[in-house]
């Protein structure tokens, strides 16, 4: 026996093997000094039956660096009426042993386990003549037709000798896990005859026909796949990330345009408005590529810069509300930012008009100034705080539903007082626009009527 | 020292899943069963009678390590009769 590191002193000894300790063979002697195993069934008890034990090599001064050799012995002969203490080999009730796919996830990494330790090496060395693999779409029903994968890698053959870890890779990922209702899957059935894996040197740890496989087949619901190794996935995604530059230069250029042309920047705003609906909508109704969001994040103002580490709640960073918002890398960390960048921006907005109140108070002799000051008094008053609360209005509200719609438990006083301050934005976000509404209908009796608009 | 000794990764984290201070030897327990390889920077930090503050660093290297193996594939399956007698060597 060797250490490849050569670090510490290896040893060797014998065990029972999980779930199987019962069956462990009482004949067998290991003697250490030679490193010998001795097995003497010297009882016709013995006879007719499969023991089960397992060879484990460890490092002699740690618990965790070792690994276990599953063995078996089988004793040749009749299993006699007297071993009353023996278990029941009973080839009529053979041990059936069931295999599922546990899951798969976004990125194609899954695994495959069965319900009993089976011969690793021997599905290892035989794993793409025992499974046929392959994938179904929602179609079908109409199409009947098994679709291929791009690739398949079983990456890990567990040492539990029941786990076998996979990546498998589609030739279109985008096209996978898009509807609610309907689901592609992942098949991976059984491909070979009850012959082929039962023999001596097969798929069972021990003697084959006391065993049987219970199922042949296995599938499982495929989520959205997020390849972004895929050509035409990834060339979206840069796509995505540079639309964010291209429409910060549009919102500027808007800006500037109409702001040298003096014919006031209700375009732009517009523009905002409706692209904050594009930019969110994936997020809260449909399986969509995750690119609208990253795209269209300037239009969301509070959103246009975030960074990836959040300042204080760090922890928040790998939190996020469900699964679209990991899609779309957006924890709930980053919302906290831009919750902030709401705040400072309601900061600056106040200042800005404090400022403009000192100018106009003071009354300067500057005729020009004045006029600008007063002029500018009037837009305070409540035109650019209606702008505000119009530019953050999606943010606030989608933040505070999913806040009070989160299913985590609020058990710290920053929860309790971020769901308080949800349910305070929620309730103000319905109140709000009404009276708003209702306020300025009051004053300007003609923008009731729609053709006065 | 007199302070109770701490030891705390360079950007702040506990250590305790890597070094422990030992009070009654005075020494520093190192153990990790963790696949994380490579060298983990520790500070040992504590305070003196006038309460000021000590601090060390410790580097830690932590070296891949896998378990012993047979120098060749060990049989794992016997079949053998009522009172025959088998021994076998492993490898």
């Amino acid at each position: 026996m060797v250490d490849q590191e050569g670090n510490d002193e290896s040893e060797v000894y014998v065990g029972k093997m999980e779930q199987q300790e019962d069956k462990y063979p009482d004949f067998l002697l290991f003697t250490n000094a030679t490193n010998t195993i001795k097995f003497n069934p010297n009882s016709k008890k013995y006879g007719g039956r499969t023991y089960y034990f397992t060879i484990v090599v460890k490092e002699k001064n740690s618990d965790s660096v070792k690994y276990s050799f599953y063995a078996t012995v089988r004793v040749t002969g009749n299993s006699t009426e007297d071993a009353s203490e023996a278990y029941d080999i009973g080839k009529s009730s053979k041990t059936m042993v069931n295999y599922t796919i546990v899951s798969v996830d976004e990125k194609g990494r899954g695994s495959l386990k069965f319900t009993t330790p089976i011969h690793m090496k021997w599905l290892e060395e035989n794993f793409n003549d025992f499974f046929k693999i392959y994938w179904r779409d929602t179609q079908y029903r109409k199409t009947q037709e098994n679709l291929d994968l791009l690739d398949f890698k079983a990456t890990n053959f567990s040492s539990d000798a029941m786990t076998v870890e996979f990546t498998i890779t589609f030739a279109k990922p985008y096209r996978i896990g898009l509807l609610v209702k309907k689901s592609d899957r992942l098949h991976i059935d059984v491909n070979m005859e009850n012959e082929a894996y039962g023999q001596a040197y097969g798929l069972w740890l021990g003697d084959p026909e006391t065993y049987e496989l219970g199922v042949e087949k296995s599938r499982a619901k495929l989520p959205m796949q997020f390849d972004f190794e895929n050509e035409v996935m990834k060339a979206f995604r840069d796509t995505a990330k540079n639309m964010y530059w291209v429409i910060i230069g549009l919102i500027i250029i808007q800006f500037i345009a109409l702001s040298l042309r003096g014919v006031g920047l209700l375009p732009v705003w517009v523009f905002i408005e409706y692209l904050q609906l594009v930019a969110f909508m994936p997020i809260y109704n449909f399986r969509l590529i995750p690119y609208l969001y990253d795209a269209f994040k300037p239009s969301l103002v509070a959103h246009c810069i975030i960074f990836d580490d959040t300042p204080f709640i760090e922890e928040m960073d790998d939190y996020y509300f469900n699964d679209n918002y990991r899609h779309y890398w957006l924890s709930v960390g980053k919302m906290f930012q831009s919750f902030m960048a709401v705040c400072m921006l309601l900061s600056l907005v106040l200042v800005c008009n404090l400022v403009v109140f000192i100018i106009h108070k003071i009354n300067c002799r500057n005729v020009t100034l004045n006029n600008w000051a007063s002029r500018k008094m009037t837009q305070f008053k409540f035109n650019a705080y209606i702008r505000y609360y119009m530019l953050v209005y999606f943010d606030t509200t989608f933040f505070s539903v999913m806040k009070i719609m989160e299913k985590r438990e609020n058990d710290t006083v920053m929860r309790k007082g971020a769901l308080l301050l949800s349910y305070v934005l929620f309730v103000v976000n319905i109140v709000l626009p009404v009276f708003l509404i209702a306020h300025i209908n009051r004053r300007f009796d003609i923008l009731a009527m729609k053709e006065a608009k | 020292m007199t302070g109770t000794p701490g030891i705390i990764y360079q950007d702040g984290t506990d250590a305790s899943n890597l070094a422990v201070f030992n009070r009654q030897q005075n020494t520093i327990d190192i153990q990790t069963d963790a696949d994380d390889v490579g060298i983990k920077k520790t500070i040992i930090r504590s305070c003196d009678n006038l309460n000021r503050l000590l601090e060390m660093n410790l580097y830690i290297e932590v070296l891949a390590n896998t378990y012993p193996d047979f120098i060749s594939e060990p049989e794992t399956s016997f079949v053998l009769g009522v009172n025959e007698v088998y021994q076998y060597t492993l490898p």
